[in-house]
């Protein structure tokens, strides 16, 4: 039995006997039910281990209904956080496929449902809000629902909070004793804020005041300003951010305290820039129940669990988005903390570093929104462009796509015994087949087998690095990050600087030539 | 009575009928290897009965016993790993092909080892630009031998600058030739072809599509979202399908776009699932139940199978959708059905959510041998319909009119996300003519739309033996009028 159906009949019957409010509640329901249910859950509480964000007791659903009706009218992109949780997915816009009347309905809905106990929704309210946000023609971001449609917060936990403003330029924390305050306000909303100042740059602030202690115990506070800030918990210093710097810097300390009231005091300054103070306070462990004394929430680590790619016995390839390589990338691990990623577009390896090869959790979790970058340490980069040209001008630069003569293609690779890929492509009538190799210590050489018809071409140059490399000596190139290009002496193929980057200029005979070249970190 | 219809609706949560019916078909979950993350987004049949499946992740896993009465015994080897997010799968000639992201590969083993080693990239006519939603879904080859790719807009929504042909087709040919083939994909959620050899994909609903629809790509043909268009100068093969006007509908516009091709069969969104996905032909003979040459399209929100019945008429295809099997575990993506009748099915939630709460699965369904009471056909007269059953009908009951009742509407085809149902119609049957063997009924309908999808509920309809019909909603599109 459809729902359609049900409903139908439900609505004839509901009608006939003057129940037309439940009909509505019913419809919104059964309309949340079937086109937002899969992913907010029946219950509200987001769907299952995906994690998708919950409606029910969610901060984005309480107070005016403006934000999350426009959430439904426009959609949604990017990261956001609901309720203290983060997520980074997208919530296709319904006000196409939806009408006002339904809206209100689904809106209702959820708004009544899971112990919300917000008000309804109306059928002209939602008209209303379509009308304001009209200009809106992409899908919302959560800071520009920020700035027009605020989250509902309940009021902060500091009571009798007095926010003190001083003008100056000050690159440490002043001594306040010596200094007036331009401005004196109470803070009602109970959070510490940088809000309400109009000019953000050269101040400090002063905030103090009170909060409840529910038990006796050893609390945790972290702290995390731009640029300085120290935190006093009952008039004792018990975390300090120095100097100037960004958010990023958090401090911990501890205070214990006893059941009743506290008193909290935060100095704070801020010479130009960003600026931002974040406080909280912990109960045990990292896991813990955390109260913060600021809106802004502190910055947290990466939003995804890693998976590491580690390469243990044999090397591995992680073909995805990586930073720094062209969109068809090919990263490869190699035993001894090697690494390179090839761009299956350049033909060419575009990024070699040491240490940890990647971390697929940022791919591997939601939809894998970004580009990953190397986990590792040392990057460099060998340049984005093709591998090689024909260069006719001796002060021309290099090409940014593949010359059209040169009639690239990508052939893919073959894995050897320990699984290291040798990749295969053709170009300007050549078979190229280029396989890099960790060898012990910080070390990638790079073979390259180059098979060339009865008449090898002439003028190819085979690029091996990016710009800005230097010539050290003969044969021996600084490629950045201290990374030394080191090229045996060969007839078939001289190196040269060209547009700041080292080449191969290919003197190749017919049928197999080979040649080796080694990147060494120093 | 009231409470009762209360009930219903709380239990039959998107549209089906609750329970899983293992009456008909069995399904099983296939075990798969312990502690890993097999979010599977392709399968394919390799000889001596093994199965092999691509994940998310880019691995390639092949498995031993999927066909076998104890499903605990199967048995995996990892086959491959680092690939880039591949839909699409098949084995042929000693290699296992398959469409990742940024290509067409074919991959083997050499050396016996059941890893592969040899990685040949076969055709790589389009760009990525690093978004995740720049999807790539491959057929099997077609009766040429070609690979068909559908390639979702970038975002869904956009086309990149630096990425060419996002919301395009193409057919690879076995050489690795590329051939530009449709324009006019916004987010494809699979690919495969009919009992004909012709081939269709399902698009998601979204920017100029209204509802979800199984498209036909007819080769030159508009699917419909003209944001691709701005890669025509870099091709030769396709000329400019034009750019529809925003608002209207998609039968208007099919006046002027002599390229556009209607959605064969819409998938009314919400009522028929919100996430279409593999497209496959029953080719069983029977042995998948009363079916053959039928279309079986992947759900995933939903975690459902559905069935199609397709034809063409005036040279355009049109048909008819019904709800077919359900209660999967996760977000069903891919679908191969082998020859002798089992179903494999594989999916997963990450990203986009699903009715079966898991983050993955990989299952099988079995036909019983017990053949359930449906609607089997549903195919345009010039009146009105052909019905025809799996089983014969109460004549009585479906001879009367009364028994059948319609409603048909549109969606608006807009740059926007999306529908609303719109320009509603209620056509009506007036007559009903069984026939002898009582396994048809002739259906003489007055006010049937064409560009319209049409909802009829058969729900007053019994068998012979006194059953009920198992899905008595069917959705069928008009495209064309019989000539």
């Amino acid at each position: 039995m459809s729902i359609s159906m049900n409903l139908r009949m439900i609505s004839r019957i509901c009608v006939a006997l003057g129940l037309v409010g439940f009909v509505a509640a019913e419809e919104g329901k059964s309309r949340y039910e079937m086109l937002c249910g899969v992913c907010h859950g029946i219950d509200g509480k987001g769907a299952g281990e995906a994690g998708f964000p919950p409606l029910a007791g969610s901060d984005w659903v309480k107070g005016s209904p403006d934000r999350m009706v426009q959430v439904i009218l426009h959609g949604l992109e990017g990261p956001i956080t609901v309720s203290g949780k983060d997520y980074n997915l997208m919530m296709p816009p319904q006000g196409a496929a939806l009408t006002d009347p339904q809206i209100a309905e689904i809106a209702t809905y959820i708004r009544g449902a899971w112990g919300n106990e917000q008000s309804a929704v109306t059928t002209d309210q939602v008209a209303q809000m379509r009308s304001d946000s009209q200009k809106q023609t992409g899908m919302w971001t959560a800071s520009q629902l920020d700035k027009k449609w605020p989250v509902w917060r309940k009021k902060g936990p500091v009571k009798n909070l007095i926010a003190s403003y001083y003008k100056g330029r000050f690159n440490k924390m002043p001594d306040f004793s010596k200094l007036t305050p331009d401005a004196v306000e109470e803070e009602a909303g109970g959070y510490l804020s940088l809000d309400s100042i109009a000019e953000k740059d050269n101040f400090a602030m002063v905030w103090e005041g009170e909060f409840e202690v529910r038990q006796d115990r050893d609390y945790t506070f972290r702290i995390d300003s731009d640029d300085g800030s120290r935190l006093f918990i009952n008039d004792v210093l018990v975390a300090e951010v120095k100097g100037l710097g960004g958010m990023g810097r958090p401090r911990e300390g501890r205070a214990l305290l006893k059941t009743g009231t506290a008193k909290i005091r935060v100095e704070y300054f801020e010479r130009s820039g960003n600026q931002g103070i974040g406080i909280v306070m912990m109960r045990g462990g990292p896991k813990g129940k955390t109260l913060s004394f600021t809106k802004q929430a502190l910055k947290k680590g990466p939003k995804f669990d890693p998976i590491p790619i580690v390469a243990k016995d044999t090397a591995r390839i992680y073909r995805n988005y990586i930073k720094g390589t062209s969109a068809r990338g090919i990263g490869v691990g190699y035993p001894g903390q090697v690494n390179l990623a090839y761009s299956a577009d350049d033909l060419a390896v575009s990024q070699a570093w040491v240490g940890d090869f990647i971390d697929a959790g940022l791919h591997w979790t939601g939809r894998g929104q970004g580009r990953q970058s190397p986990a590792g340490q040392r990057v460099v980069s060998l340049g984005e462009g093709p591998a090689m040209a024909v260069l006719k001008k001796k002060d021309a630069k290099w090409p940014k796509a593949w010359q059209k003569k040169l009639k690239a293609r990508f052939h893919g690779y073959r894995l050897d015994e320990f699984r290291r890929p040798e990749f295969h492509y053709q170009a300007g009538g050549l078979e190229v087949y280029d396989k890099p190799e960790a060898v012990k210590g910080r070390e990638i050489v790079r073979n390259f087998r180059i098979v060339a018809g009865e008449k090898p071409p002439k003028d190819l140059l085979l690029r091996l690095s990016g710009p800005g490399a230097k010539l050290l000596r003969e044969g021996v190139y600084e490629v950045g990050r201290g990374v030394r290009l080191k090229i045996a002496e060969s007839d078939q193929a001289k190196p040269a600087l060209v547009d700041g980057r080292v080449v191969l200029k290919l003197k190749l005979s017919p049928g197999e030539n080979r040649m080796g070249v080694r990147y060494v970190w120093k | 009575m009231m409470k009762k219809l209360i009930l219903g609706v709380s239990c039959s949560f998107g549209v089906g009928v609750g329970a899983f019916a293992d009456e008909y078909y069995k399904t099983e979950t296939i075990p798969t290897p312990k502690n890993k993350v097999m979010e599977i987004g392709s399968i394919a049949l390799l000889p001596e009965k093994r199965v092999a499946v691509s994940t998310r992740r880019g691995e390639v896993w092949i498995c031993e016993g999927a066909y076998d009465e104890d499903l605990s015994q199967v048995k995996w080897t990892k086959f491959a790993e680092g690939l880039h997010e591949p839909f699409g799968m098949f084995w042929r000639d000693g290699w296992l092909w398959l469409t990742q992201r940024p290509e067409v590969t074919k991959l083997r083993d050499t050396n016996g080892d059941w890893q592969a080693d040899e990685f040949v990239t076969v055709a790589a006519p389009w760009g990525v630009n690093g978004d995740y939603h720049e999807f790539a879904f491959g057929s099997d080859p077609d009766r040429e031998g070609n690979v068909w790719v559908a390639l979702c807009l970038t975002g869904s929504s956009k086309a990149a600058p630096d990425a060419a042909f996002r919301g395009w087709g193409f057919r690879i040919t076995p050489e690795g030739e590329a051939i530009p083939t449709v324009t006019g994909i916004r987010s494809p959620g699979g690919i495969g072809f009919n009992g004909e050899g012709d081939t269709f994909y399902c698009d998601n609903q979204g920017l100029w599509n209204g509802s979800s629809s199984l498209k036909h790509m007819r080769v030159g043909g508009f699917m419909g979202n003209p944001t691709g268009n701005v890669y025509l100068p870099q091709q030769t093969v396709l000329s400019d399908p034009g750019v529809p006007k925003s608002g209207s509908r998609v039968e208007k516009e099919r006046k002027k776009l002599k390229d556009l091709v209607p959605p064969a069969v819409i998938l009314p969104h919400g009522k028929i699932g919100q996430s279409p996905t593999g497209v496959i032909s029953d080719e069983t003979n029977g042995k998948f139940g009363p079916f053959a040459g039928q279309t079986l399209i992947g759900e995933q929100t939903h975690s459902q199978v559905q069935r199609v019945f397709l034809e063409k008429v005036n040279g355009v295809y049109q048909g008819a959708v019904w709800h077919f099997l359900e209660g999967y575990k996760s977000g069903i993506v891919p679908l191969r059905l082998s020859e002798d009748g089992t179903l494999f099915v594989g999916g997963t939630n990450r990203g986009w959510a699903a009715l079966g709460g898991k983050r993955f699965t990989f299952e099988r369904t079995r036909w019983t041998g017990k053949t359930p009471f449906e609607m089997h056909e549903m195919r345009l007269t010039k009146e009105g319909w052909e019905l025809t059953f799996t089983e014969p009908v109460n004549a009585e009951i479906a001879s009367n009119p009364e028994s059948y009742k319609l409603s048909a509407w549109t969606y608006i085809y807009q740059k926007s996300y999306g529908s609303p149902e719109v320009d509603y119609a209620t056509p009506k049957v007036v007559q009903a003519v069984v026939a002898d063997d009582k396994l048809s009924v002739q259906l003489t309908v007055e006010g049937r739309v064409k560009g319209h999808v049409h909802e009829l509920n058969a729900q007053a309809l019994k068998s012979e033996s006194g059953k009920d019909l198992w899905h008595p909603l069917s959705y069928y599109t008009i495209n064309e009028w019989l000539p």
